[in-house]
């Protein structure tokens, strides 16, 4: 079972490593990553990405381009809203 | 009208061949919506007789700020013929949505005194109150036409060649516009298009922003100059599903496309194997990478890609342009696969000399050859005295062609700047070997982020104005990136122990104003003592050494990564 703790977990994983370049505890789970400035379209494209390839959910462009795709957290929510699960 | 040339040509397109395909706009969903050269000539008519009737005159300044589609382009013309002076801007579906947009199209009215600001229907009512406010007009369908406010500016004699503005970097308010001679751009198309050995078989498919220079040249004019069709995909939907342009180049048979090197990445990056299934290639000619510098890893891993999917290896083409040379300054020749020189770093970097050197050996850097000056366009390498180099030394980039800029808007000290007898000082680094153009970094503090220019003091100054801190204690610089096939931005913040203990919300806030005024996620920021920053001799910001400072502190806490990028053109020795 998935829970949200475990996506935002895997979430932030892949965000510091792959887009941020930074240590894991550096974001928190409602730091504000696309309106707080720390990734740009490019990253929230390549996020998208992961999302799909490591839950197996399907994303749209609207899912990206809404305000509230913008935490951890609330990112977790849609992931789980969708049925997401690890592959 | 100084594009007369340009208007009748495409003019004449159309009377030729009226019912020949002029545009193609493609959506994510699918959707797409088909122009004829007649069809196009009729929407262009339909703006210019709405701007004429609300009384757009002869050297007005006006920015059409609408999202890439038909009536951006059709509007541009438009404006063109009544010889009054448009600027493309983007609308509120990129960068940084409708607060940005209200804040840039605003800026810009009042930095330019434009007379008119055409969006579309969705953002129109977003500026129709404040823009009133600043006495400047405002339009957002053909047909309706408004009463304009009377022209805030004179029409000047001396500047009957200029056709159009070319926004080229700058955040709000201290936007540098390029004035564009209208017969140096048919010129240049005329040429440009020889050198590429452009026919009626061709056809172009962009997903660049209209308002890049790039993308206006490569989406509208060039093909309505050649009278080939053209394929047009948004950024906004492009940047999420890179896919959508391979497609695109599939179904249309795509022979022509333009884009910056992180472009390039981004379809190797985010375009899934699966995506891209039973997709065929072969038919593009000429994939030029340019607009910001060309990285070697990244035409080997797009080639590497795309080559099971019939891509030509040839196809991939380096470039190297500049608004104000129009557009191209130099290209590799169609036909002809992209070129790496190997050189030794070490010559280089003391001494500004390529030495040639075997790929693979150590500390040996590749630099992409970004082909021979295009006919027209004369080309030096020079010292800092200005005195031409001999091939193969490191010197500044400097040129002189029919289609050179006017000037920058309202702004002749940065043009004085600019020009050195006659000749444009590109404030590029780079070599010739064999008449081809290297490129190894810049003397200009710039920094191009994904084909976009952004001016480190722009950055400074927003993250200044959150914080507090004074100027002298922020320094702003591109770091390369090279997974995304970019530069990206670090800021290094000097902080006593009070603000340091606080550093977690002074980032927060910092970031949020360099995203907010700057419309850029900053890479890091970095807190170092006070008197960390190295300065001139006039106590200024020595942006360059505080680069190296940075990547060498990198480099010794963490001594696995190599923080100068692999030696890839634009690798940090490269810069002065």
């Amino acid at each position: 079972m998935l829970d949200r703790a475990a996506v935002a977990r895997q979430l932030r994983e892949y965000v510091c490593r792959e887009l941020l370049r930074r240590p894991p505890e550096s974001i928190g789970p409602y730091d504000r990553l696309v309106s707080g400035g720390y990734i740009d379209s490019f990253g929230l494209a390549q996020l998208g990405l992961f999302i799909e390839e490591a839950f197996g959910v399907a994303l749209d462009d609207a899912d990206l381009a809404r305000p509230e795709f913008d935490s951890l957290n609330e990112i977790a929510d849609l992931v789980l809203q969708r049925g997401g699960a690890v592959r | 009208m100084s594009a007369e040339r340009l208007l009748e040509h495409i003019a004449r397109n159309a009377r030729s061949e009226p019912d020949a395909e002029a545009f193609i706009f493609l959506r994510g969903d699918g959707l797409e919506r088909r122009f004829s050269r007649a069809e196009f000539q009729a929407l262009t008519d339909s703006w210019a007789s709405t701007m004429r009737a609300s009384g757009l005159g002869r050297q007005d300044r006006l920015a059409i700020a609408l999202p890439n589609g038909p009536h951006a382009i059709a509007a541009f013309l438009a404006a063109l013929r009544l010889g009054s002076w448009p600027a493309l801007l983007p609308s509120s579906l990129v960068r940084g949505g409708e607060e940005a947009f209200v804040r840039r199209t605003l800026g810009l009215s009042r930095q330019a005194r434009l007379r008119l600001v055409v969006a579309s229907p969705a953002d129109a009512h977003l500026l129709e109150r404040p823009l009133r406010e600043v006495g400047c007009g405002l339009l957002s369908e053909p047909g309706r036409s408004a009463d304009l406010p009377a022209s805030p500016t004179e029409a000047d004699p001396k500047l009957d060649e200029v056709a159009y503005l070319q926004l080229s970097s700058g955040t709000t308010g201290r936007q540098k516009a390029i004035l564009m001679p209208g017969d140096g751009v048919a010129r240049h198309l005329d040429d440009y298009s020889r050198f590429l050995g452009v026919s009626d078989r061709d056809v172009v498919t962009s997903w660049l922003p209209l308002f890049h220079d790039m993308g206006l040249m490569a989406g509208a004019l060039l093909p309505l100059w050649n009278g080939i069709p053209a394929v047009i995909l948004t950024p906004q939907e492009w940047v999420r599903r890179p896919a959508l342009l391979l497609e695109a180049l599939h179904r249309h048979r795509g022979s022509l496309t333009w884009m910056p090197n992180f472009a390039f990445a981004h379809c190797v990056r985010g375009v899934h194997p699966r995506q891209i299934q039973g997709l065929d290639l072969s038919c593009l000619r000429v994939a030029t990478n340019g607009s910001e510098m060309v990285r070697p890893a990244t035409l080997e891993a797009f080639t590497e890609s795309f080559l099971p999917r019939g891509l030509r290896p040839e196809a991939v083409t380096p470039g190297y342009g500049m608004a104000e040379n129009t557009m191209a300054i130099s290209s590799t020749l169609p036909g002809a696969p992209p070129r790496v020189d190997w050189i030794r770093r070490l010559p280089l970097q003391a001494e500004g000399r390529a030495v040639p050197e075997e790929p693979g050996r150590q500390r040996v850097s590749g630099v992409a050859s970004c082909g021979p000056p295009i006919p027209n366009v004369d080309l030096q390498i020079v010292d800092e005295k200005g005195e031409p180099l001999p091939e193969r030394r490191v010197g500044e980039v400097r040129l002189r062609s029919p289609y050179l800029f006017v000037g920058y808007l309202d702004r002749p000290d940065l043009t004085e700047q600019a020009m050195a007898d006659g000749w444009l000082r590109s404030g590029d680094l780079g070599y010739l070997a064999d008449g081809e153009v290297h490129l190894t970094g810049r003397i200009k503090d710039l920094i191009i982020v994904g084909g976009r220019n952004i001016y480190p003091e722009d950055v400074e100054e927003a993250a200044c104005q959150a914080t507090g801190l004074r100027s002298g204690r922020l320094a702003a610089f591109g770091v390369e990136d090279e997974a995304a096939g970019t530069e990206s931005v670090v800021l290094v913040v000097e902080a006593g122990g009070t603000a340091r203990a606080g550093a977690p919300a002074l980032e927060a806030a910092i970031r949020r104003a360099v995203w907010d005024d700057c419309e850029l996620a900053l890479r890091e920021v970095r807190f170092v003592p006070v008197g960390w920053i190295e300065k001139t001799t006039s106590a200024k910001v020595a942006r360059g050494a505080n680069r190296e400072k940075y990547l060498a502190e990198t480099a010794r806490s963490s001594p696995n990564i190599e923080p100068s990028v692999g030696g890839a053109a634009g690798s940090s020795g490269m810069f002065p």
